[in-house]
Order: C-alpha cells, then sequence, then structure tokens
C-alpha cells in the first residue's frame, strides 16, 4: 500500500486513514492522521474512541512535559483509505478530551517501521510492505 | 454503569497503584499474566488477555475494572505531542 501527499504547511505530513474496530468492521472513522516519526506509538483522539465503541479497561504510561499520564490502550485495525487491506490489529493510545491539539489521529513508528517514508521538500510518500 | 470519564480515572487509579506498589510482588511469580484491578487491587490474575477481560466484564458489569500485564513498562514518548497532552 502507498499514498504520496503534499506537506499540510501548518502541520506537517497527513495521510487518510481508517481506523476500525478489530471485532465490527462496520465501526469504522475516517480521519486524517499526522504522520510523527518521533511517537512510538500511533495515537487516536477520544471522539474517535468512543464511536469505535471502545472501553477503556487499559492503560499505558505516556511521558509528557509535566511528567507521566495515564492513557487508555486499545487495539484497532488500521486501515490507509486509499487501500482495502487493513494493516494487522495494532495497539493505539487514546487521549484525553482536552489533549492533542484537536488532531484526530497521530501515526506513529509501530506503522511507519512497516514501510518507507520519503520525505521531501514539499511531498513525501509512504509505502507499507508486506507483510504488515 | 459507570460514565466513560469515570472508567478512565479509575483505570488510571488502578495503573498508579498496579505500577507503584503492586507490580513488584507479582513479578517474581507471575510475570506475563495479566490482572484484573477494581478500586486499586487485584481481584485476579489470568494466563491471557481474553479471559481477563472476559471475568472482568462478567463479575463487573458497572465497568468499574480494569486490566494490566504483570511486567515492567516506561513510558511512551509520543515525541513532539508529548508536550500538549
Amino acid at each position: 500500500m502507498s499514498y504520496e501527499g503534499r506537506w499540510d504547511q501548518m502541520t506537517g505530513p497527513i495521510i487518510p486513514v481508517r481506523p476500525e474496530r478489530v471485532e465490527d468492521r462496520t465501526r469504522v472513522v475516517n480521519v486524517k492522521g499526522l504522520v510523527d516519526t518521533g511517537a512510538t506509538l500511533p495515537l487516536i483522539s477520544a471522539d474517535v474512541a468512543v464511536t469505535l465503541g471502545l472501553a477503556p479497561l487499559r492503560f499505558k504510561a505516556v511521558a509528557t512535559a509535566n511528567g507521566t499520564v495515564e492513557l487508555p490502550f486499545h487495539v484497532v485495525r488500521i486501515v490507509l483509505r486509499t487501500e482495502t487491506v487493513p494493516l494487522r490489529p495494532r495497539g493505539v493510545l487514546e487521549s484525553l478530551p482536552d489533549g492533542f491539539g484537536g488532531r484526530r489521529m497521530l501515526v506513529g513508528r509501530d506503522i511507519l517501521k512497516n514501510g518507507t517514508l520519503v520525505m521531501g521538500p514539499e511531498k513525501f510518500q509512504l509505502t507499507i510492505h508486506p507483510p504488515n | 454503569m459507570v460514565t466513560r470519564q469515570e472508567a478512565i480515572e479509575h483505570g488510571q487509579r488502578n495503573y498508579r497503584a498496579f505500577h507503584g506498589r503492586i507490580l513488584a510482588t507479582l513479578l517474581p511469580d507471575h510475570s506475563g499474566e495479566w490482572a484484573v484491578l477494581r478500586d486499586e487491587q487485584v481481584i485476579g490474575l489470568y494466563a491471557t488477555l481474553d479471559v481477563a477481560l472476559q471475568v472482568g466484564a462478567t463479575e463487573y458489569g458497572d465497568g468499574r475494572f480494569s486490566i494490566q500485564e504483570v511486567k515492567e513498562e516506561q513510558p511512551i514518548d509520543l515525541g513532539w505531542f508529548s508536550h500538549v497532552l
């Protein structure tokens, strides 16, 4: 799967992705994911988690500028919206309701490590290699 | 049934209790197992996540429970966004 896009000058590289609930692939949300090579795991906003019906039952600690904060942790499928085949189910963190600066998803290294990310001054290309 | 926000706050308290005082007592004999927590106490230990989730949902239909794996964890780095959480 491959996606080529242009930089959002205000935020950075954005790719169209679709998190899906593992147990029910009809529960999906189409979002714009910000590629963040500094993030270990993907992150979804609280409203995306609610729409997917994900209960906050597992937690992981995240390092912040003010110490650590415990965030809900879920397992979801993620589909690049230009493709139909999902990546294998993987862990994502859920941001606090007032966090995340209005974004709905970060695409972190857990996804990026499965492919090649080529960054240019105006364009970028993300190619995920099978098996993913 | 607890609200989603109450469930998150309850789970955060469970996490702090688990990693602050409980984990060290469990690691020698239960590493890799899954703990069901309620009110900052371990209610049960199970071999798999699926079983722990099933037991938690069956025993605590009010949603006031959380699950943690018995293992050491380091805080996750979210890069630049770690500064806006």
